[in-house]
């Protein structure tokens, strides 16, 4: 964008100060661009910022450039919009015996955000005989977060971590009518402060967030996060068995 | 056997930078600068003017609080 040049007539101009008001329109999601957030990944794998860049040619002088970072936010996650803001339902099914079935009260989590994960198991119907055989000996809920770095390229790369992950204890016997249950996770938060405790200045053209990453995607990365809910069952014959060879030893712990 | 497999369910979430408060927080005034945001045109911004002030403007000293006096630059003292 052109701001100012001297008069045609002349190859410069002697001026004592100059205030020149701009806009510039950044790209609508909705026409097909969309500019990612800034953020920085851990151990600087990957970086989004972006700069305001003013270059001034005076009369002889060389090409000047000056860089002025602009931290771009982006208000598209938020948990409060409706899309997220609703009840939302799984389901898995393990040999046709027992049916798993989660539903979370919203699909948008921030730090320290409680993700409250209703857990159903229910046996099928039609199996009764062998359902009734299963034990639920855990449950494990957790998050992953997934970095696909080169998403539009000819060799991505996947990095996977869990954030997150709680489990339980159960030890019950699968019920005719199904077991549920409630487990709460909490979405970590970011410590900001160094070894020392003190929290350092932000980085200039780096938003201060207080999680380690979000929901993103730009051309050269792109992260997802996704829920697991694992059921961890053990078969009665198989603990019987078990216990008969080696006594006292409890395979479900 | 008739041992059940364990399972494992995976189910996509968003992640946000913000938590559920600050997000209520913000609603508000993401609708305000949606509602401004609809006034303006990338046509026609309805920009302020540009101020420039050329060395041979007369008076063009003055708006950056300098004066000549006697042939020296002086701080302009209303």
């Amino acid at each position: 964008m052109l701001l100012f040049r001297s008069h045609p007539s002349r190859e410069n101009e002697s001026v004592l100060s100059m205030d020149l008001p701009f806009v510039i329109f950044i790209p609508s999601d909705r026409a097909g661009v969309a500019l990612p957030a800034s953020l920085q990944l851990a151990s600087r794998t990957a970086e989004t910022v972006y700069e305001l860049v003013v270059t001034v040619q005076q009369a002889h002088l060389d090409q000047r450039k000056y860089m002025f970072p602009v931290p771009l936010e982006r208000y598209d996650t938020l948990s409060t919009f409706g899309m997220y803001n609703k009840p939302e339902a799984a389901e898995a099914i393990s040999d046709h015996i027992v049916t798993l079935a989660i539903s979370l009260p919203r699909s948008s989590y921030g730090p320290l955000d409680p993700i409250s994960v209703f857990i159903r198991i229910v046996p099928n119907q039609d199996w009764l005989a062998k359902a009734r055989k299963v034990t639920i000996q855990k449950l494990t809920v957790g998050v992953e977060e997934e970095i696909l770095y080169n998403h539009e390229g000819d060799e991505p790369s996947r990095k996977s971590k869990t954030v997150a992950r709680q489990s339980q204890a159960i030890g019950v016997k699968v019920p005719e009518a199904g077991y549920s249950t409630n487990m709460v996770l909490v979405f970590p938060e970011k410590d900001m402060r160094d070894s020392e405790g003190i929290l350092p200045r932000g980085k200039q053209g780096l938003p201060m967030y207080s999680v380690s990453g979000f929901t993103t995607k730009g051309t050269l990365y792109k992260i997802d996060y996704v829920l697991t809910v694992k059921v961890r069952f053990i078969d009665i014959h198989y603990r019987s068995r078990s216990n008969l060879l080696k006594p006292g030893c409890h395979v479900w712990c | 056997m008739s041992g059940a497999k364990d399972i494992v369910l995976r189910h996509p979430v968003v992640v946000c930078p913000l938590d559920h408060a600050a997000c209520k927080q913000e609603m508000e005034a993401i609708e305000q600068s949606a509602k401004d945001a609809a006034h303006i045109s990338p046509d026609n911004p309805m920009l302020p003017a540009p101020s420039i002030v050329r060395a041979n403007d007369p008076g063009g000293l003055r708006t950056l609080g300098v004066a000549m006096v006697g042939g020296h630059r002086k701080p302009l003292i209303e």
